[in-house]
């Protein structure tokens, strides 16, 4: 729209707001984080003085600490993206082909336990895997175990909270891509041969890649950050990154330390995963009409 | 086209709103147990519920933690739309790429990232301008709209561009000034997308215990703080009876939005 | 109709667009009347709907001015404009009533309850929509959708009404009913009419004048007669109705009358069209469908002889498809009912028309 003052008033407010928002609340943060990365802890108040100095990353590269608990994450981020992958493909499946009417409320389904507070989501699962939890007393009842199962505090728990957790944010967007599957382009597949099987791998499972794509980044990224779940599933043997970030700066009161594992967390993670999105992302036509 | 579902897919919806949901169903019947040993059943009662109602700093958490969210939301609704709009409707304005970055950061950087540099951000800034002195409500609720802002402004983006610039052009070719336009036309055409964003924002907040963490101050402890709290400490069925209710009261709500909604689905 | 050239109600002076770097609008100049039903005519991509939005004032031209009863509105906004536009998806605002769309502009000008409410049970009336008042868009079909959007900017009394495409999202027979209406309409109103359209037929039979776009450019301007019978050029020519050509060059000029020798090798066509062409020139004869006939005309008329390949029933008529030896192939277009036999696939016939309905175009 062509216009006026007024017109460009209205930009500079609609513009300026947010800018000045994200600058003062994401930007200077992130900056101030990346200056005291570069800081020597003491023991005053705040606790470092300014370098510049990159001891801080030649201690997370050095001490194997660091590494393990980066390792370890993205492990346990990466097999926990891939089960959810295979257990939500056929629920979104089922739901995208299910009658129109159901796929409302099914869909529903899947998204309200995201409405319901995520640390009682977790505390569930505490109190069914603990060693006097139920599945261990249901398994001792049975006879089919005479002392309880270590279920909690491992890795294994970990995993499972997790999968638990972000179960629904990898079902929403396969959900989604299956559901735009145009129908007839299987039955063109079919029509000119193809059988069920090889009809989902030829042009079902290429054409919802996106959605696939999506879904495993929406568990993958924030699941080796995650701090809550590896704190209270998680023992000894499963360092997490986030977990260990929290550590450095709460138990530790080593500030630089904490903010230079932020800033390798977000260069490691955060900015592939931007990429690959601004890649995946469908080209907008941003056609400016108000030159 | 047929709608049956294969045998193979039924069993996978079963299997799969079982996992999510039978963790959360055992918890609300044991919130019934009399037993403070939460996992073994000894008979039923309701006076964990009596007990939580009773528990001034649960209660105390909770109104808090819903102030702190209505606050929040209301504000990352405010700048999220205006974010929106600029991504939807300017075009490629000077230094885009940067703002639709800043603005998806805390979309996809993890929560204990964003809590430590918002909370080292608060301590510099109380440094060298004196605000804020202390932290608490304030620092909560602007800690929580940075975080929501992100999702309020995708959702608005996502309904302005469902639907017809033509709209806003037409009001402005009959005589409405650009403000008149986004009054009249623009905000009641998105009042649906500000709604659901509210409430996302909302909830993320009501639901957030890592960002709170960092930003909150020793005097105010918001809900999942508490809960966070007493449940690294052991199981305490208490949080059993508050699951049960929070539970009731989505279920409610979301029937509730199911039934304004009924029909609107074309 | 009258309409007066020399005063125009809006001129367009040098007007130039680019989107991008790509050029929408090159130079274009237009004078319009009052009172006048003018269509923008051309193929999408032409420039005639960014022309439309630069007229409006939902887009700034990157140079040259619009005049309004000379006034220059260039710099105006949309909203400050005596200009109304009936856009191509309607766009009415689906959280109001269809009064409250149709009042919605007179608000603007902060007129009179009474004012408000009087104009838009007449523009309702106008439009025969008066039993629909109260409902709101998605309760409406496309062509009452249309009806409101035309009585929403007619509400204003603009000096200039915009209408983008307005027939597209409409079915064939509900378009030429609206069409009809849309005249009779615009008589009663005696408002200017603008309307884009890449539709030739709906441009020949509304218009009072049009423009024929291509390419950012203004190509033809003149009446709907002048531009069928007349085309400027190969493009209008072809772009506008069937038509047939003769590829050659001018050898003879006496009088008012060109002989022109077929670049096919067939015999001399006379034609007596005015048009600037000298002898040696490298010109196409073109000639409508409906002016030649199959069989041996008056005499002075062209003739050639050729093979019938495929006759084409439409109806009223039928098109015969004439192949002339290594020449072009030929569209005839044959009226039933007249007694006239009509050829069949595979005969050998002459094909005629008189000198007068060849009009020469240059290259």
């Amino acid at each position: 729209m062509t216009g006026g003052r007024e017109h460009s008033l209205m930009r500079a407010a609609v513009l300026g707001v947010p800018w000045l928002w994200l600058s003062a609340f994401i930007l200077l943060p992130f900056s101030i984080v990346v200056a005291i990365s570069l800081s020597v802890a003491t023991d005053a108040q705040p606790p470092y003085v300014f370098g510049p100095v990159l001891d801080n990353y030649r201690l997370i590269v050095e001490d194997t600490l660091y590494l393990a608990a980066l390792g370890n994450a993205i492990r346990i981020a990466a097999t926990s993206s891939v089960v959810c992958l295979f257990i939500g493909y056929p629920m979104a499946y089922a739901i995208a082909r299910a009658q129109p009417r159901w796929r409302g409320p099914l869909l529903a389904l899947v998204i309200l336990p995201f409405w319901t507070s995520f640390l009682i989501r977790i505390y569930a699962w505490m109190t069914l895997l603990r060693p006097t939890g139920l599945i261990n007393q249901v398994l001792i009842d049975l006879g089919i175990i005479d002392a309880p199962l270590q279920l909690m505090n491992n890795a294994f728990a970990v995993h499972l909270g997790i999968i638990y957790a972000y179960l629904p944010f990898m079902i929403l967007p396969l959900y989604a891509s299956i559901e735009r599957l145009d129908p007839s382009l299987l039955e063109a597949a079919a029509d000119l041969g193809s059988r069920p099987w090889r009809r989902f791998l030829s042009v079902t499972l290429p054409l919802t890649l996106p959605g696939i794509v999506a879904g495993t980044l929406l568990v993958f990224v924030p699941a080796v950050g995650e701090f809550v779940i590896p704190e209270l599933l998680g023992g000894p043997d499963t360092p997490m990154i986030g977990r260990l970030l929290w550590t450095e700066f709460f138990n530790n009161r080593d500030w630089p330390v904490a903010a230079s594992i932020a800033v390798a967390l977000t260069a490691l993670l955060v900015v592939p995963v931007a990429i690959l999105q601004h890649m995946l992302a469908p080209r907008e036509e941003a056609r400016e009409v108000n030159p | 086209m047929t709608h049956r579902l294969a045998g193979g897919l039924l069993i996978a919806l079963g299997l799969g709103y079982t996992f999510l949901y039978l963790p959360i169903l055992l918890l609300i019947v044991f919130s019934f147990n009399e037993s403070r040993l939460v996992t073994v059943w000894t008979g039923f009662s309701t006076k964990w519920y009596g007990e939580l109602l009773r528990n001034e700093r649960i209660l105390d958490a909770a109104w808090l933690s819903l102030i702190v969210a209505a606050c929040s939301a209301t504000l990352a609704v405010a700048i999220g739309t205006l974010a929106g709009v600029a991504l939807a409707r300017y075009g490629r304005f000077r230094l885009r790429w940067l703002f639709a970055g800043l603005l998806a950061a805390p979309l996809i950087m993890p929560e204990v990232i964003t809590g430590l540099s918002l909370l080292l951000m608060f301590v510099s800034m109380d440094q060298v301008v004196g605000w804020p002195a202390s932290r608490g409500f304030g620092t909560i609720v602007v800690a929580h709209a940075t975080l929501s802002t992100a999702f309020v402004a995708v959702i608005v983006q996502a309904r302005l561009a469902g639907f017809d610039r033509a709209v806003e052009e037409a009001a402005a070719d009959l005589g409405a000034r650009p403000a008149t336009v986004f009054w009249r036309i623009t905000l009641p055409l998105i009042a649906p997308a500000l709604v659901a964003g509210w409430l996302l924002a909302f909830t993320l907040s009501l639901d957030d215990v890592v960002i709170a963490s960092f930003v909150a101050g020793p005097g105010t402890t918001t809900l999942p703080l508490v809960i966070f709290s007493s449940v690294r400490l052991g199981l305490s069925p208490q949080v059993n009876a508050l699951a049960a209710i929070i539970v009731l009261v989505v279920s409610v709500l979301a029937a509730v939005a199911a039934w304004a909604n009924r029909g609107r689905f074309a | 109709m009258s309409t007066d050239h020399r005063r125009p109600l809006l001129s367009v002076e040098s007007i130039s667009k680019s989107f991008a770097g790509i050029p929408a609008l090159a130079d274009v100049n237009l004078q319009i009347g009052r009172g006048e039903l003018f269509a923008l005519l051309g193929a999408s991509g032409s420039g005639k709907t960014t022309l439309l939005r630069i007229i409006a004032g939902l887009e700034r031209p990157d140079s040259g001015r619009i005049r309004i009863e000379g006034r220059d509105v260039t710099g105006l906004p949309a909203y400050e404009r005596p200009v109304n536009t009936v856009f191509q998806s309607y766009a009415l605002f689906p959280h109001m009533t269809v009064r409250g769309n149709i009042a919605f502009g007179l608000k603007q000008d902060r007129l009179p309850r009474e004012t408000i409410e009087a104009r838009v049970r007449e523009m309702l009336e106008l439009v025969q929509m008066s039993e629909y008042a109260a409902r709101r868009p998605h309760q409406l079909s496309g062509g009452q959708r249309q009806r409101v959007a035309l009585a929403r900017s007619l509400a204003k009394l603009p000096k200039l009404l915009l209408l983008d495409e307005p027939m597209a999202a409409l079915d064939r027979k509900l378009r030429e009913q609206m069409r009809v209406e849309l005249v009779t309409i615009q008589k009663r109103v005696g408002i200017t009419f603008i309307l884009v359209t890449h539709d030739q037929e709906e441009a020949l039979s509304l218009a009072s004048r049009l423009a024929v776009m291509e390419r950012g450019r203004i190509v033809q301007v003149g009446t709907p007669r002048e531009i069928y019978d007349r085309p400027a050029s190969r493009f209008v020519a072809s772009f506008i109705g069937q038509i047939n050509l003769f590829e050659g060059r001018v050898i003879e000029r006496a009088g008012g009358m060109l002989t022109i020798r077929p670049d096919d090798g067939g015999p001399d066509i006379r034609a007596t069209d005015g048009a600037a062409a000298d002898v040696g020139d490298a010109v196409a004869v073109a000639v409508r469908p409906e002016k030649m006939r199959v069989g041996r005309a008056g005499p002075g008329a062209n003739v050639r002889r050729g093979l019938v390949r495929h006759v084409e029933f439409l109806g009223e008529s039928s098109v015969v498809h004439v192949e002339i030896g290594a020449g072009p192939r030929v569209r005839v277009s044959v009226p039933h009912g007249n007694g006239a036999a009509m050829p069949s696939t595979g005969d050998i016939v002459e094909v005629s028309w008189p000198a007068e309905a060849g009009v020469i175009l240059r290259n």
